[in-house]
């Protein structure tokens, strides 16, 4: 599925983008902004909880945050805007919007794309499989044993005692049980499994959003390169 | 999970509204790959029928006989032990130190009351660390000092009574220390004289703080020292000793760090060189430090007793905790299948794979040791998932 969705990389391209152009709004109403830019951020898969033992070990239940290289140069903060600015900044957004670059991000609350329908059917499906049910069983069984407790039912979250100790040692204990169960990643590919079988079957659909997306990418990159952003930061 | 840690995945899960690209141009957070939102969300999707799951390549893997070993290993590192730096101090009228005589050689042992050195001609003594060294003490001086140094040499066993009071019988303890290591005790110089030197029978000692070095617990290795000859540099640095030995020390993870309790038996490996040792320490939770690729978890300290051969200082090892455990069949782990929570192969042969029920006795390292069971031997085949 990742063909269909931004790259974290891409996501930063299309984003800062789209506020080059909310600037450019905001310099034709007659303001000047501040010198902006830095380094983006992206969330670890985390759907069926913690994944990878030295993940674990380091951020305990916390989702790895990664870094992703920014188009611009880290920027000090902005300076405090005037009233009248802000209110411009937020009409200027508000008339730009996303300048017609599509927002093809996982996991956006509310969307109805076919990706996210195909990635919802799949978690569904998954969530009924024979397969999950028994791994998830044998992983829960595996916790009462140790003593772990559910967040709520249902969950892939855990209890702890809230030291940072205590959160790190349960989610090894964690990938102990996953492990024991048939591997941290069994899920995961029982998702993707599910997700390969639909997107067979919506597959010329696919091609024109995988169209839609380089499309996107490469209109993004033009705004950037326009404002003066170098070929070797695209 | 901590609030800032909550608020964090959460704003790196939510959607961001359009107002906010200002804004998220200079954060430009990604909602990225996270599914934690998903995952509350789409049991409430609609479902679809089933749609058949796509075409899996078969791949087998032949059933071996191994230890699947209960062990925990650790990388590690072995650690230089403590080593303290002795000092000369140039006393009054010598104008630079010069080693003149040396009583120990580096990989010498050595203890409280023992000569250590000759600089500039007077003697280096080593001092317990019991007695405070911060000034000279002449005749009738007292002090906790005094009192210190009188416990100290009866305890060499030169009779002397804990007065306080650096009275004639602490000199004449001291002077048969100093006589004992070959030299003569200083004397008081004639404005250091308490009293009337020339109605004594004998002539007065002092102690000269400055012919005196102390080791942190009071033995130690000489590590280097300074040769005849040598002439010291302005800190007057005259020998290292090392106070602790060498020992190997691995971070391990909190629930790694529970199979390795003080005392536990622990395998050391360099290359070809093994050591079988034991868990002297374990720290505190300590926090790790990404930039030097160390996670969070307890520091384990295992001991490298002296004259071990093969470990040099920064040499890279790992340490292993936990019984070996007898060979057995083994799989690796991902040919293990469940049903109902019953685990089973599916033994591949000349037509369809043969189901074969088994029991899992050990998981480690990607690998699943299986008991003993009719239908199952070294050389078969089993699919893997």
């Amino acid at each position: 599925m990742s063909a269909y969705w931004y790259s974290d990389g891409e996501n930063v391209l299309v984003n800062t983008a789209v506020a080059f152009l909310i600037y450019d709004c905001v310099e034709d109403a007659g303001f000047t902004v501040a010198p902006w830019g830095g380094a983006g951020k992206a969330l670890q898969d985390y759907r069926y909880g913690q994944w990878s033992r030295s993940l674990a070990a380091r951020n305990g239940a916390v989702p790895e945050i990664r870094v992703i290289p920014g188009v611009m140069d880290e920027q000090p903060e902005r300076p405090p805007l005037s009233t009248r600015q802000q209110e411009t900044e937020a009409k200027c957004t508000n008339s730009v919007g996303r300048a017609g670059l599509p927002e093809l991000l996982d996991g956006l609350a509310g969307d109805a794309s076919l990706q996210s329908q195909i990635t919802r059917n799949a978690v569904v499906l998954t969530e009924l499989d024979s397969e999950y049910l028994a791994y998830r069983k044998s992983w829960e069984e595996c916790l009462a044993a140790k003593g772990i407790k559910l967040s709520e039912q249902g969950s892939w979250s855990l209890q702890s005692g809230g030291s940072k100790e205590d959160e790190i040692r349960v989610a090894l204990l964690d990938l102990d049980c996953k492990d024991a169960s048939g591997g941290a990643r069994k899920p995961y590919d029982l998702l993707a499994e599910y997700q390969a079988a639909q997107m067979i079957d919506h597959q010329a659909e696919l091609n024109a959003l995988a169209e839609e997306k380089v499309g996107a990418v490469e209109r993004a990159k033009q705004i950037l390169r326009d404002h003066g952003v170098a070929d070797a930061r695209l | 999970m901590q609030d800032s840690d909550s608020l964090l995945v959460e704003r790196g899960m939510r959607r961001v509204p359009r107002w906010w690209l200002v804004p998220a141009a200079l954060l430009v957070v990604l909602t990225g790959l996270g599914g934690a939102y998903w995952a509350g969300t789409s049991t409430t999707a609609g479902s679809e029928p089933a749609p058949p799951l796509a075409a899996v390549v078969p791949v087998s893997a032949t059933v071996e006989r191994r230890a699947v070993a209960e062990q925990v290993v650790l990388s590690g590192k072995v650690v230089p032990g403590a080593q303290a730096t002795l000092h000369a101090s140039p006393a009054a009228g010598v104008d630079r130190l010069v080693v003149t005589g040396v009583a120990k050689e580096a990989g010498s042992r050595v203890v409280s009351g023992e000569l250590l050195a000759v600089v500039s001609g007077r003697p280096l003594l080593l001092l317990p660390s019991s007695v405070p060294l911060y000034r000279d003490i002449s005749p009738s001086d007292s002090g906790p000092d005094v009192k210190a140094l009188q416990e100290v040499l009866a305890g060499f066993g030169y009779p002397c009574a804990t007065t306080g009071t650096f009275d004639r019988a602490t000199q004449q303890a001291l002077a048969s220390w100093y006589r004992a290591a070959g030299f003569k005790a200083p004397v008081p110089l004639p404005q250091e004289e308490a009293g009337d030197a020339a109605s004594k029978n004998s002539p007065d000692v002092m102690f000269r703080w400055r012919e005196f070095v102390q080791v942190p617990g009071d033995s130690g290795t000489v590590a280097s020292i300074a040769g005849p000859g040598s002439i010291l540099a302005e800190d007057g640095v005259v020998a290292r000793i090392r106070i602790a030995d060498d020992s190997f020390v691995a971070r391990a993870d909190v629930v790694q760090a529970e199979s390795f309790v003080v005392g536990t038996p622990v395998t050391v490996r360099a290359g070809s060189t093994v050591l079988d040792t034991a868990v002297v320490q374990v720290s505190g939770f300590l926090e790790g430090d990404q930039g030097k690729n160390e996670v969070p978890g307890k520091d384990v300290t295992v001991a490298l007793p002296p004259g071990a051969q093969g470990f040099a200082a920064g040499q890279s090892v790992t340490m292993a905790a936990g019984a070996a455990v007898a060979e057995s069949l083994a799989v690796p782990l991902i040919a293990i299948r469940q049903d109902g929570g019953i685990p089973y192969l599916l033994i591949e042969g000349n037509g369809e794979p043969r189901r074969l029920e088994v029991k899992v006795t050990a998981q480690v390292d990607g690998w699943a040791a299986i008991a003993d069971v009719d239908g199952l031997v070294v050389g078969d085949q089993v699919k893997l998932q």
